[in-house]
């Protein structure tokens, strides 16, 4: 099997977080992103040799179904050696400090993507946005996401147009449901459940 | 993840807290696919009382305690 083209951004900033960037690399990053988004497509179709049929839920059933099998393989996601920890506070009540360690310990157990994991998720949110900026015409639109600064598409791109649901990231929740996936949380059928779920969003305007 | 400490009851701003939380587990592109609530204890107990616990495993919630 080809290697999977990974998603790098060209930018230094890329390493930091989306909070720390600035609003130009924010932007610069969008710009990017929007740049690359049918390129990225390409390279998903190419690599699983699969040619879109003009039914978005039919092609992302089949995706999903090749997704889901590769995302599990070793090029794609690790299990990492750290065990749960059991939960020992030096006091009672336990610090938020001690609290917070701990979630981050937890954080760092079970399955992680590896680089073509994440690229291999991203792209599969690129593909569900490209469906429904086509099914939902002008109704729906890219936007840089600026507040709430709390939420953990902050600075990212995101679609914006929805009724009720504010936003959606297409690229940072493929991810986190392709980690649904590994922990046994989510099945193939999770880039379709989201586009439909989205697009019934849009048409309720 | 979310963290509470001594016993926990079903207050207004709690349930609210459970609403929100699955909304965000039933809302496929979330980035929120699992939901855990962890108690720890202090000089109240831990835990939620049972009304809460019920809120919080008919909304898909896992309850995690840490006694």
């Amino acid at each position: 099997m080809p290697k999977y083209p990974l998603f790098l951004p060209p930018f230094e900033f890329a390493n930091k977080p989306p909070l720390q960037w600035s609003a130009k690399e924010a932007r610069l990053y969008f710009n990017w992103l929007l740049s690359i988004h049918r390129e990225r497509i390409d390279g998903l179709l190419t690599f699983f040799e699969e040619p879109l049929t003009g039914s978005p839920c039919a092609d992302l059933d089949r995706l999903g179904t090749h997704v889901a099998k590769t995302i599990v393989t070793p090029d794609f996601s690790r299990r990492i050696g750290l065990v749960p920890k059991n939960f020992k506070p030096s006091q009672i009540p336990p610090s938020r400090e001690e609290i917070s360690a701990y979630f981050q310990h937890l954080n760092q157990t079970g399955p992680k993507l590896t680089n073509a994991g994440y690229a291999l998720a991203a792209d599969m949110g690129l593909l569900v946005a490209k469906f429904l900026l086509s099914e939902c015409g002008d109704r729906i639109k890219w936007s840089i996401l600026k507040r709430p600064k709390s939420d953990m598409s902050y600075n990212l791109p995101v679609l914006i147009g929805f009724s009720t649901l504010q936003h959606l990231d297409p690229i940072g929740g493929s991810i986190a449901e392709a980690y649904g996936i590994l922990r046994g949380n989510r099945g193939a059928a999770i880039w379709k459940d989201i586009f439909i779920f989205w697009k019934e969003k849009a048409s309720q305007q | 993840m979310e963290a509470k400490v001594g016993r926990t009851s079903l207050t207004k701003s709690i349930r609210k807290q459970i609403q929100k939380d699955i909304e965000l587990l039933n809302t496929p592109g979330s980035g929120v696919t699992a939901v855990e609530w962890h108690f720890f204890p202090s000089k109240t107990g831990i835990g939620p009382t049972a009304p809460l616990r019920q809120a919080l495993e008919e909304g898909g919630i896992k309850i995690i305690e840490h006694p």
